[in-house]
């Protein structure tokens, strides 16, 4: 008889975390009717930073703001990431992109001249990536919210949906 | 005969890194061929600098992915994710027929979800690229043993009682 062991890495996990918030970033501003050419141009930028920050255990949530022309700060965007054992019995990286593209299909586009901005924050201290300064988030309060659950899994991570709205 | 081959994305490795491997399998694949010139397929890529990985990282590549359809080629890449990206078993030789390549060579972009407008703005203008399935009447069929008329007009005639 014999046995095989699969081993996967928290990188692995980071890797395909990162991977699955940004793709879906993408998609949900290109939902709205958003410019995502920012997002492409510092894609590699933005996934190393993003994949550090959860390989290390820091990162506590991916933000992504819609600043519209009025200064009205809606749809707010945030991938919420939690640690620890994780999957859903033999399956091990796991991404909801079926369930995603049904949420995408109830989104509303948003005026024209509407910027995006992606903010990050941290559960403790966090290396620096290059690309990344210090910000501040818009505040959520007051917004109607919804969640969508868990987006992806890996064997260490897992990252949610969550969805602000005025 | 149409041939495909699977790609691992993330766990594996990231969409960006995915997208290299297939930009160079199908530069690799094109440029065994005079009619290509060296770098026409990686000007052509560079259209889609980010954008590819963003499509990869969105699994908008995983059931129909890319297809490179030429005289002689009809070839398609798909790029896997998650867990089935962990069971690839990877071929990253050119794919044959390269080196009967013709300069009218295309790679379509089969399914690409939301991100369609953004990937039909970047391919604007580019004869190699293109966003969405081929038409049927793209396939060059050749035909083997051609006969004037398809149809048989007498025994359709025949059929409706006509004389």
């Amino acid at each position: 008889m014999t046995t095989s062991v699969s081993t996967y890495t928290r990188v692995q996990t980071a890797t395909h975390l990162a991977d699955v918030v940004l793709g879906s970033i993408a998609d949900i501003l290109a939902t709205l009717g958003v410019d995502a050419t920012r997002v492409f141009a510092d894609w590699d930028t933005d996934q190393k930073a993003i994949s550090a920050w959860i390989t290390e255990g820091s990162l506590s949530t991916v933000i992504l703001e819609c600043h519209q022309p009025n200064g009205t700060v809606s749809p707010i965007f945030e991938f919420p990431v939690a640690y620890g054992l994780t999957g859903e019995g033999d399956r091990k990286f796991t991404a909801d992109r079926a369930a995603l593209a049904r949420y995408l299909a109830k989104l509303k586009t948003v005026p024209t001249g509407t910027v995006h901005r992606i903010f990050c924050t941290f559960s403790g201290a966090h290396s620096g990536q290059q690309g990344w300064s210090a910000g501040s988030r818009a505040s959520v309060a007051g917004m109607r919210s919804y969640s969508f659950g868990t987006l992806a899994a890996g064997p260490h991570a897992s990252t949610g949906l969550r969805y602000f709205n005025k | 005969m149409e041939r495909t081959r699977f790609i691992a994305a993330a766990p594996v490795r990231t969409a960006s890194e995915a997208w290299d491997i297939v930009c160079q399998l199908l530069t690799s694949t094109l440029e065994r061929s005079s009619s290509v010139p060296s770098g026409t397929v990686a000007t052509e890529f560079q259209r889609l600098k980010g954008l590819g990985p963003a499509l990869i990282a969105g699994g908008h590549f995983e059931k129909l992915g890319l297809l490179l359809a030429d005289e002689n080629l009809d070839v398609s890449i798909q790029i896997l994710t998650g867990d089935a990206a962990l069971g690839v078993e990877e071929n990253l030789n050119p794919f044959p027929g390269g080196a009967t390549a013709t300069s009218g060579w295309k790679i379509y972009l089969q399914e690409p979800g939301p991100l369609s407008p953004a990937l039909s703005a970047a391919v604007k203008g580019s004869s190699h690229l293109s966003v969405g399935k081929p038409q049927a009447s793209t396939k060059t069929v050749k035909i083997e043993n051609p006969v004037n008329s398809l149809i048989d007009m007498d025994a359709l005639r025949r059929l409706g009682g006509q004389s």
